[in-house]
């Protein structure tokens, strides 16, 4: 929403479609003078306090060593480049380009060790973690990964929490959420391909797939969309989620989320492929069904029995979350006969006294909840915890006795609230339909509830991003599918063949060469 | 065209389309008449539904990726225009209709003291939406509703099956080969579904004859259990009910579920909607086929707009609503649509086919000619 | 990414709220303005050709916003109206309070004698175009007037009609009265032969009034009226009507009442009691009846044969004397005096109900017609003066298989 209003606003006032003159300028080569070189950077930062610059001579050839501050390791930096550095003149180093090729090739200074060619990457370097060596008579520059930045210890991921499983969630740094994927696809046919979004953030994009069993057309078209995507800055994936989404507009999603590493091999396993995004624990999974908002990992560590329970009890409360209220409200205005002859009792005494209809009544006490909710979720721990016990005390008991609303009212949102969070992974949708439903069962009743439901079935069934219905396997049916949708088979016909998302029925990957 | 839906989403959209007016069948039955003889005439109807579209079948096999408004412009296109205004009038009409009944249904049995533009406006509103999102997700969201129907269904028959009295079961007093036929024409003349099987013919993937004997099997087993609890719970009672199925919905209750109508209106109403939505996109097919690829989007609005304004008089007008449905009723739109057309359009074929070659081997046997005079 | 259509999103907003205009058309009652009808109960004035429309609404004495309903409180008051037709009746009872009518939970529909016997059929036209009317509702005949069974203070349950719903269903259960809902009225209206029969229910004059010193139970808390009844047996089950065109005819006590069930399919479980030379008198309970009735000859006269299998157990027994002790043949004996019980109980409900009353009580018509649609097309219209030509055969066979668990195989010596 953001861009397309900027980019409105843009075309609205004529702003300047051509490049900004930095854009060239950064892209500048490097020169063999060194001096020139470090005019040019320390111009270009502005001479920015994190910027350290250290001029040295070794072999009595002048050199530059950069980095940001904060951004490295100086203990790696003084331990594995600058001793090999001082040996540089007892190897008969001699010449600038010697000193170069000693660099590159006659110590192992480090791992991650890259030439840089333009002040450009000379940037995207430093900004990384990198240390930065120029020669004085050399064209091009040496990078050495020393990255020492502090950074969120793994820990257990906040929005996905199992049972059994590991407790490792992704951290910020993709490097180190890299590895963890690695750590558990011991593959060569894991793939890692890395880019950058963001003309200014420049930041580290990671697709993740596995090159046997990806679909060629899917990984093409999501490389291309990705590096399509124009913005200024990228911090979160939320930022680039909407460019592979196929309707933006649409109320669900056709691209997943995850914090765990172990969803992510699992999916990626299935022909999927994840977008990790730098600064950011939560990856992107395309392309991504309905049912798998049902499915967690702790389903294929449970017995099947068991799982079974959960995925109906998942379905179950899903439809209670979006429908309860509203069903509720709806059945009580226009009709009640469909309650049994006790409830009614019960409902219409409670009703008797109170000032609001049902339907106000549901939308004050939900919005009130929500209030309760954000709340919740920004404030600080200790005050979370009174607001969350204040919140009871409002929407519970003083409302009832206060005669505000009634007793059956508190239960349903209750019963509401509570199987929301059974299914954490689709709250947008379901927090707005819950809203619409209530509206549209207090003013037309069943019927309304009814279409409304209709229409978000064919909202819903109508994506069918990069040619995979986001209804699959549910409809388009598939029955070899249905093993890991309502119910979960055991492992034996599970592992028989695992499922593919290009195999599903209904699929035809395509490339969307229109967007 | 991009074959879309498979053979099986194909079956289940058109069983849910077909089960909408299975819903509010009335089992002809008056002073002297037994129910018996409509029990028979639906098992006689699957024959008929059969035989009826071999036509169409016919055509299929001729050129899978055409339906028959193509297949005509194809063979002339004076007498595809003809055609497709025909299919045209057809599936708009049959919207209508279905609207017609809808809201029929809502404002004499769930709302009767509520307005008529209100359920005719939220519904087209909410049809031109669902269209608008084309076959597929109109194929996988009747698969949807299918199941809920299936789930409704089950209960309402397992709700009755314990009021369920065998002596209500009689055969009738006059001639009963003349209402099971009539029943039978009936049930071949009301059935929209066969013309939606030639306009589908390039959407769909799959064994398209096993589908179509899958579509009336399943019809007929439905519509017998619905005959059959018509008749033997409501008896006499049911020649009374416009909405027997309704009736007997209400009065099945089940546990805690007081009664089982609510969940027969939410799922005709999702059924509505979906048949409306699958009609009114089939219309805009048929007659965008007659205009350039840039006018379609106003042929869209205009055929969306065109259902609006033919609603009103079907709905508020009881003379209009009858003679629409005795218009479907005589069968002359379903034999000319169903049979003639195909039979028509696949016997043009066979000719253009047959020209074709006679001139391809004329053309041959004068080249020969001519080479061998050259060579002479 | 395609950019979102700045048109489109304007036309889906505008529809969006304009649609939200259309709510008015609905007419929403909230909860708190419905009047739940419980029961009703209709009488008919000859005299003045009108309808007297009681209507039992759902009260509750004690409310809030807790939603308690108080179970030992009436929770439910009386509105009486009149009117020259049913819909007048009940237009008339919506001006006395405030409340919409609404009829979805009526659990029982009560018609009085004086309307029994002016015909059902302007009672039903009224329910039958009223949605809100559920099929399964229980219908009673009042022995007297509507009202007065309506009025009837009823401590059990939360309120009275839910006391008067479960009186039908035990009766139901204990093979007292038919199971006879308003779908089974509207049937046999419909049809060309069947009539149709309706449990009756009267005021227990006995019990009605009591002195003092009367337990007093399940009164309003904090008291009541000192010296007033447990009112639970002041209304009781009396048998069953019989109409006959939609009009009553008449009534058929206990008796006849079960053998008009045997004939009908309709006992479920009942408690039978008779005697032999051997034993003084024993209790049995049939758990389970298998019945079929047929007919054997299509013109007139007609026969019917009814065959029945009842399995039984024993409840209780008292022997003649200390010195019997039962063998096989007692049982058989007592099977037997079953299976005679069952016979003269058909043919008692046979001759009151066929006979005398002129009523097809038993789908015999339609199962004329059902054998022989011919035949029946040929006798149909002479069929209601034929039927007192009709005769139902029964062919009884009970098997008391379970003896219970107390040992009667040795007397006392």
């Amino acid at each position: 929403m953001y861009h397309y209003f900027k980019n409105k606003m843009s075309a609205a006032f004529g702003a300047n479609a051509e490049e900004p003159p930095e854009e060239a300028e950064t892209a500048k080569k490097l020169s063999d003078n060194l001096l020139d070189n470090m005019v040019t950077l320390r111009e270009k930062c502005r001479n920015t306090s994190d910027f350290m610059a250290r001029e040295v001579t070794f072999a009595s050839i002048p050199m530059s060593m950069m980095a940001m501050e904060g951004l490295i390791s100086l203990a790696t930096l003084s331990k594995m480049i600058l001793p090999p550095l001082s040996e540089a003149a007892n190897r008969g180093v001699k010449t600038p380009q010697e000193m170069y090729d000693y660099i590159r090739t006659q110590t192992v200074i480090g791992m991650d060790v890259n030439d840089v060619y333009t002040t450009d990457e000379i940037f995207t370097f430093l900004m990384s973690g990198f240390a930065v060596i120029l020669i004085d008579g050399m064209d091009k520059g040496v990078a050495i990964g020393v990255q020492g930045f502090s950074f969120r210890s793994v820990s257990e991921p906040s929005n996905e929490v199992n049972v059994r499983g590991s407790r490792e969630g992704f951290t910020e740094p993709i490097r180190i959420n890299l590895s963890m994927v690695r750590r558990r696809i011991k593959s060569p046919k894991l793939k890692f391909e890395l880019f950058q979004l963001g003309s200014e953030s420049r930041t580290d994009v990671c697709m993740v797939y596995m090159t046997d069993i990806v679909d060629p057309k899917l990984l093409r078209d999501i490389r291309r969309k990705l590096k399509q995507i124009k913005l200024d800055v990228v911090l979160e994936s939320g930022y680039i989620q909407p460019f592979l989404e196929g309707k933006p507009l649409s109320l669900f999603s056709d691209v997943g989320t995850t914090e765990r590493p172990d969803t992510l091999c699992a999916k990626i396993n299935e022909g999927r492929i994840a977008v990790l995004v730098d600064g950011t624990p939560f990856a992107l999974i395309v392309p991504y069904l309905f049912s798998e908002n049902f499915q967690s990992l702790d389903d294929y560590c449970h017995r099947p029995y068991y799982t079974t329970f959960i995925r109906i009890l998942k379905y179950v409360s899903f439809f209670f979350t979006i429908l309860l209220p509203g069903v509720y409200v709806g059945v009580g205005t226009f009709h009640p006969e469909l309650f049994p002859h006790a409830l009614l009792y019960n409902i219409a005494s409670a009703e008797e006294t109170t000032p609001l209809p049902l339907v106000l009544e549901a939308l004050l006490i939900h919005f009130i909840y929500e209030v309760m909710r954000e709340a919740g979720l920004r404030l600080p721990r200790p005050i979370g915890h009174a607001v969350s016990i204040v919140g009871a005390l409002v929407i519970g008991d003083a409302a009832v006795t206060a005669g505000l609303i009634g007793a059956p009212m508190v239960m349903v949102v209750a019963l509401t609230a509570i199987s929301s969070f059974v299914v954490p992974s689709i709250y947008e949708p379901v927090a707005i339909l819950r809203f619409a439903f209530i509206i549209l069962g207090g003013t037309t009743g069943l019927y309304g509830i009814t279409l409304g439901l209709t229409l978000v079935l064919f909202n819903m069934t109508r994506l069918n991003n990069f040619g995979v219905p986001y209804t699959a396997p549910i409809s388009p049916f598939s029955l070899r599918a249905q093993r890991d949708v309502f119910y979960r088979a055991g492992w034996k016909k599970l592992g028989k063949r695992s499922a593919k998302i290009q195999h599903l029925s209904g699929v035809d990957i395509h490339e969307n060469l229109d967007q | 065209m991009q074959k879309q839906i498979s053979v099986w989403q194909f079956v289940l959209l058109l069983y849910i389309c077909r089960i909408f007016s299975t819903m509010t069948y009335a089992p002809a039955m008056g002073v002297g008449s037994g129910g018996v003889s409509v029990l028979i005439s639906w098992v006689l109807s699957l024959g008929i539904g059969i035989l009826v579209l071999l036509p169409a079948l016919w055509l299929h096999s001729m050129s899978g990726d055409k339906n028959v408004v193509m297949l005509s412009l194809s063979v002339w296109r004076r007498l595809g225009v003809g055609i497709a205004l025909c299919y045209f009038v057809y599936t708009m009409m049959t919207a209508v209709s279905t609207f017609a009944h809808f809201e029929f249904f809502m404002t004499n049995a769930i709302f009767p003291q509520s307005s008529t533009l209100f359920f005719i406006i939220t519904m087209w509103i909410a049809a031109v939406y669902a269209s608008s999102m084309g076959l597929e997700a109109i194929a996988r969201t009747g698969a949807v509703v299918f199941a809920a129907f299936l789930v409704s269904f089950g209960f309402i028959v397992f709700a009755s099956l314990g009021q369920v009295d065998l002596v209500e079961l009689k055969l009738p007093l006059d001639n009963i080969w003349k209402e099971v036929g009539a029943s039978a024409y009936e049930a071949f003349s009301r059935n929209a579904e066969f013309v939606v099987v030639l306009l589908l013919l390039p959407h769909i993937k799959g064994n398209l004859k096993k589908g179509v004997l899958a579509f009336l099997c399943m019809l007929v087993v439905t519509s017998e259990i619905i005959a059959f609890l018509i008749l033997t719970v409501l008896g006499d009672y049911s020649a009374t009910q416009t909405l027997p199925y309704y009736t007997l919905s209400s009065a099945a209750e089940f546990s805690i579920f007081q009664r089982l109508d609510a969940l027969h209106m939410t799922v005709w109403v999702a059924i509505a909607l979906v048949k409306i939505a699958l009609y009114l996109f089939l219309s805009v097919e048929c007659l965008q086929m007659l205009f350039p690829e840039k006018h379609k989007k106003a042929v869209s609005v205009g055929c969306c707009l065109l259902l609006f304004v033919l609603v009103l008089p079907f709905c508020y007008s009881r003379t209009a609503f009858d003679g629409l449905f005795r218009a479907f009723s005589s069968g002359i739109p379903s034999i000319l649509l169903v049979i003639v057309f195909p039979l028509l359009i696949g016997a043009a074929m066979k000719i253009k086919k047959g020209r074709a070659e006679h001139e391809t081997t004329k053309h041959t046997s004068v080249g020969a000619a001519s080479a061998a005079d050259l060579r002479n | 990414m395609k950019r979102p259509n700045t048109l489109r999103l304007a036309l889906l907003l505008l529809l969006i709220f304009g649609t939200s205009t259309l709510c008015g058309c609905l007419k929403s009652v909230e909860l708190n303005e419905r009047a739940i009808v419980q029961a009703i109960g209709i009488d008919y004035d000859e005299k003045e050709d009108s309808f007297q429309v009681s209507l039992q609404i759902y009260s509750p004495d004690g409310s809030g916003g807790q939603s308690l309903v108080e179970g030992s409180l009436q929770n439910a008051k009386i509105i009486e109206s009149q009117g020259k037709t049913m819909t007048e009746a009940v237009q008339n009872a919506t001006l006395k309070q405030g409340k919409t009518i609404f009829y979805g939970h009526n659990r029982v529909v009560i018609v009085g004698e004086s309307a029994a016997r002016s015909g059902l059929k302007r009672i039903v036209s009224f329910f039958n175009s009223n949605n809100q009317a559920r099929l399964t509702t229980g219908m009673l005949v009042a022995k007297g007037s509507a009202s007065e069974i309506l009025k009837t203070r009823i401590n059990q349950g939360i309120l009275p009609a839910e006391a008067l719903e479960k009186m039908l269903d035990n009766s139901r259960e204990n093979g007292k009265i038919s199971e006879v809902s308003y779908l089974d009225i509207v049937k046999a209206l419909e049809n060309q032969t069947d009539d149709v029969v309706i449990p009756a229910i009267a005021i227990n004059p006995e019990k009605e009034q009591s002195g003092s010193g009367e337990e007093q139970q399940g009164g309003p808390a904090g008291g009541g009226e000192q010296g007033e009844t447990e009112q639970v047996q002041s209304i009781e089950m009396s048998g069953t009507a019989v109409f006959r065109d939609g009009k009553l005819a008449g009534y058929l006590d206990e008796e006849e009442t079960r053998g008009l069930m045997w004939l009908r399919g309709d006992v479920n479980k009942t408690v039978m009691v008779a005697s032999t030379d051997r034993i003084r008198s024993f209790s049995v309970e049939v758990y389970k009846v298998k019945t079929d009735l047929a007919c054997r000859t299509v013109q007139a006269p007609y026969t019917f044969e009814l065959r029945s299998h009842l399995s039984a157990a024993i409840r209780d027994v008292e022997l003649m004397d200390d010195s019997v002790i039962l063998n096989e043949n007692d049982y058989q004996a007592m099977e037997q005096m079953l299976c005679r019980i069952v016979e003269q109980e058909c043919n008692k409900a046979v001759s009151k109900a066929v006979y005398e009353y002129g009523a097809d009580v038993a789908h015999f018509g339609n199962l004329i017609w059902q054998k022989d649609a011919a035949a029946w097309k040929r006798n149909r219209s002479r069929f209601s003066d034929q039927l007192s030509q009709v005769t139902v055969n029964s062919i009884v066979t009970a098997n008391i298989d379970r003896i219970g668990l107390e040992t009667r195989e040795q007397g006392k010596e």
